[in-house]
């Protein structure tokens, strides 16, 4: 893709570039057909020859550039861009050539400025993602954190599906969220948020038990920890939890509201309680409670909906899990739930199709969970202490 | 008594105010009572005290409900608004905090602390597109002290939430330089990258699952697991998909050398580490863990040979230095050794190991007095580390 990039743009450049000599027009057309058909030797001799006989020709030099660099020959080619862009340098992207050549070369602080500036302002995709990567690289290798992280968001914005880009961001991201949780560990090895950040990898291991206890340690450091009392409910509902740990949960649920009271999921929670108990119409309550402080909190839509379904409301509970899949189209139990709710209403094939894309999600995220899973747990291992050696 | 200044450093939702960054509102009451249309001073007085005490003590309902009335008493002393606006955002009562807030900073634009206040708290009540332009400001002015650092986090939670991801990594630097020893911040921190990598994880699978970048990444993140068996499996079908990979063979080598200590271990991880080398001759970290397998094995002078490969490719690598040095001390060439370690002590002024060869090293060349200073160097290393 490189060459055939650099080859198209150049060439493009090179037919529209008056010589106003004949011989020399064909010792050009030759070169260009040789760097063409990936003859960079002969391409190389081509533009240099020409170049003996016509030195002011920006396009000759970049194409010298390019055959230079698809020979691996870097810093002929940096020196061939540099002529280039001297002579004419509106010549689209030949700074940003010259950057990828010097870097090639091993001249990073060289390299720095033509590929940053070429970077920003390139034209063309291609040579935008290359240098955007190689722009990356250097900076990553300089430690310069701003800069690479810009350029990475830069590159996700431009290039959304590209592999290698998205690949990029996963290490860069990883790398950046470890280098935090070890300061966490190395600044605050007692605190609560390092508790709090144990207790989340334990979750991601499906280790409640131990994440119940986690939370219990950071709640003890800090009452009022962002999030902790709900992260703490939650955990002690994912363990099977008999009646006495279900009301501690509950407290811990009570208290989250107290120091938010606009918390959502904590009332969606308490819902859940509530329905576990049986108790249909309190759990009503919280989840329209969950809904009307979180509107767009797509877990409390879709438990409404259960409930309304529950008590015979399967319009209104359509209403909400339309409102829920909109909000997350990929949510399984929302397209399973507006599923059950059509056929209550005999809306036969939007119930159909909604099964359809139930199916659908599931057997994909089946595949994608474990993974999730894993850089969730990953992330956090880089930084937090071996829990499994703590009792 | 005519000022009082007030706020311990409350919690919201657990992010502290700050035990340093203190919003402070001075209520006026002489102000107050001049202002008092129907309350005699004396009940507007009783009503003042029972809710600061209120304050004071963290009864935030009663504080609310006294601050409220005195509100009602005097409507228009900005510093009570101010008050009342900044306990209902101690409840976590945004919504209410706003109107108050707003109330006071139209009866006194200048009340310090407030537009900061109203922006954090429209940001907790989810109004995060009304609380950015003020959040922006306050972070940007270093007047605002240590409240900088909750208006940082606040902003980055706003960015976030209106999925401004960009803006949001800048802030996300910016706290994490400011108060690199915070544990709050490099909490945040983490939880912001963390959730960036799953992501870009999450997006890597949906779209190219097969991709060599896709396996690639599956083995980064078994490898971090610890499954490291796994992890070359994954590997290695990045490999087939793409057998010049440049990383590939490295990871591979390293999730040879990480894996329990299996006969001939050390020998498939050099081949994998000399085979990346092949594939990408400047990958210092391939030519560093070749020579230091090669250092301890004590052929020093292959190793000698790729530590010297790793910092030609990476000058500022100090891992690397340390490697050179320390074989070129090994090998008696303590002349030579000296500028790799002080290199590296230079690039990395924490590392023991880069103070202890290279107190080593100034004693082989009679420099008692340097070898003296890094020994004390490595010394203090070594005490803050217990």
């Amino acid at each position: 893709m490189l060459t055939a990039a650099i080859a198209a743009g150049l060439l493009c450049a090179q037919a529209q570039e008056p010589t106003g000599q004949e011989p020399l027009q064909d010792l050009l057309q030759q070169a260009s057909r040789a760097l063409a058909d990936h003859r960079y030797d002969d391409a190389a001799r081509g533009f240099e020859e020409a170049l003996a006989v016509q030195p002011r020709l920006a396009a000759a030099h970049a194409n010298l550039g390019v055959a230079r660099y698809l020979l691996g020959d870097f810093d002929r080619a940096s020196s061939a861009f540099r002529h280039a862009h001297e002579i004419s340098p509106s010549m689209p992207n030949a700074e940003l050539y010259l950057g990828l050549s010097e870097a090639r070369a091993g001249r990073v602080e060289s390299a720095m400025g033509p590929l940053s500036r070429g970077f920003w302002n390139a034209s063309d995709d291609p040579w935008r993602l290359q240098s955007g990567i190689l722009l990356a690289e250097l900076y990553a290798a300089r430690g310069n954190h701003d800069q690479l992280v810009r350029v990475v968001s830069a590159l996700r914005k431009a290039f959304p599906d590209d592999s290698e880009v998205l690949y990029l961001a996963y290490r860069l991201h990883s790398d950046l969220a470890a280098e935090a949780i070890a300061g966490l560990v190395r600044e605050a090895p007692g605190s609560a948020r390092l508790h709090q950040v144990t207790a989340e990898l334990l979750v991601s291991e499906g280790d409640f038990p131990r994440a119940v206890r986690q939370y219990r340690q950071a709640l003890s450091i800090d009452a009022k920890l962002s999030g902790a009392n709900r992260a703490l409910a939650v955990a002690i509902l994912n363990s099977d939890p008999d009646e006495a740990l279900t009301a501690e949960a509950e407290e811990a649920l009570e208290r989250e509201l107290r120091l938010n009271p606009r918390d959502a999921e904590s009332l969606y929670q308490l819902g859940e309680i509530a329905w576990r108990r049986g108790q249909q119409e309190a759990a009503l309550e919280r989840y329209r409670s969950a809904v009307e402080m979180g509107p767009q909190f797509a877990e409390g839509r879709i438990a409404l909906g259960k409930a309304l379904l529950a008590v015979g409301e399967p319009e209104i509970a359509a209403d909400h899990l339309e409102t829920a899949v909109r909000i997350d189209p990929e949510n399984e139990t929302a397209r399973y739930r507006l599923a059950q709710a059509y056929r209550q209403l005999g809306r036969i094939e939007e119930s159909a199709e909604e099964l359809r894309q139930f199916q659908r999600i599931r057997s994909a995220s089946e595949s994608l969970s474990a993974i999730y899973r894993q850089v969730q747990r990953g992330t956090a291992r880089s930084g937090v202490p071996d829990t499994r050696s703590s009792k | 008594m005519s000022f009082v200044s007030l706020l311990p450093s409350p919690f919201r939702r657990g992010r502290r105010l700050g035990g340093e960054g203190v919003i402070v509102i001075a209520v006026a009451l002489a102000g107050t009572a001049a202002q008092g249309q129907q309350a005699s001073d004396e009940a507007l007085r009783d009503t003042y005290l029972s809710a600061e005490a209120a304050f004071r003590d963290q009864r935030l309902r009663e504080a609310a409900e006294g601050y409220a009335k005195l509100a009602e008493l005097t409507p228009g002393t900005a510093e009570v608004h101010a008050k009342l606006g900044l306990i209902h955002y101690l409840q976590g009562r945004f919504e209410e905090a706003v109107p108050s807030l707003r109330k006071a900073l139209e009866l006194k634009p200048s009340l310090p602390s407030v537009k900061p206040l109203l922006a954090v708290s429209l940001s907790g009540a989810g109004r995060h597109s009304e609380a950015v332009p003020d959040l922006e400001a306050g972070f940007a002015d270093p007047s605002n002290g240590d409240l900088r650092r909750l208006i940082g986090l606040e902003l980055q939670r706003s960015y976030v939430a209106l999925d401004w991801t960009d803006q949001a990594a800048r802030v996300v630097g910016e706290l994490g330089k400011a108060y690199p020893d915070d544990p709050e911040v490099l909490y945040h921190v983490g939880r912001f990258h963390a959730d960036m990598a799953t992501a870009a994880m999450q997006k890597l699978l949906e779209v190219a699952p097969e991709s060599v970048w896709g396996h690639q990444a599956s083995g980064d993140a078994l490898e971090s697991l610890g499954n490291h068996a796994l992890a070359i499996v994954e590997y290695r079908k990045a490999l087939e998909k793409q057998p010049n990979q440049p990383g590939v063979h490295y990871s591979i080598g390293m999730a040879i050398q990480s894996s329990a200590g299996a006969a001939g271990d050390d020998e498939d991880a050099m081949e994998a580490f000399r085979q990346e080398l092949r594939v990408d001759p400047s990958n210092a970290l391939a030519a560093y863990e070749l020579g230091e397998i090669l250092r301890k094995r004590a052929h020093l002078e292959e190793a000698r040979m790729y530590f010297l490969q790793a910092v030609d490719s990476r000058p500022e690598f100090g891992l690397g230095r340390i490697g050179l040095g320390r074989v070129l001390r090994e090998l008696e060439r303590p002349d030579q050794a000296r500028p790799h370690l002080e290199k590296a002590v230079e690039v990395a002024p924490e590392n023991e190991v880069a103070r202890y060869q290279l107190a080593l090293v100034y004693r082989a060349l009679g420099d008692i007095g340097a070898a003296e200073r890094e020994m004390g160097e490595f010394q203090r290393l070594q005490d803050e580390a217990k």
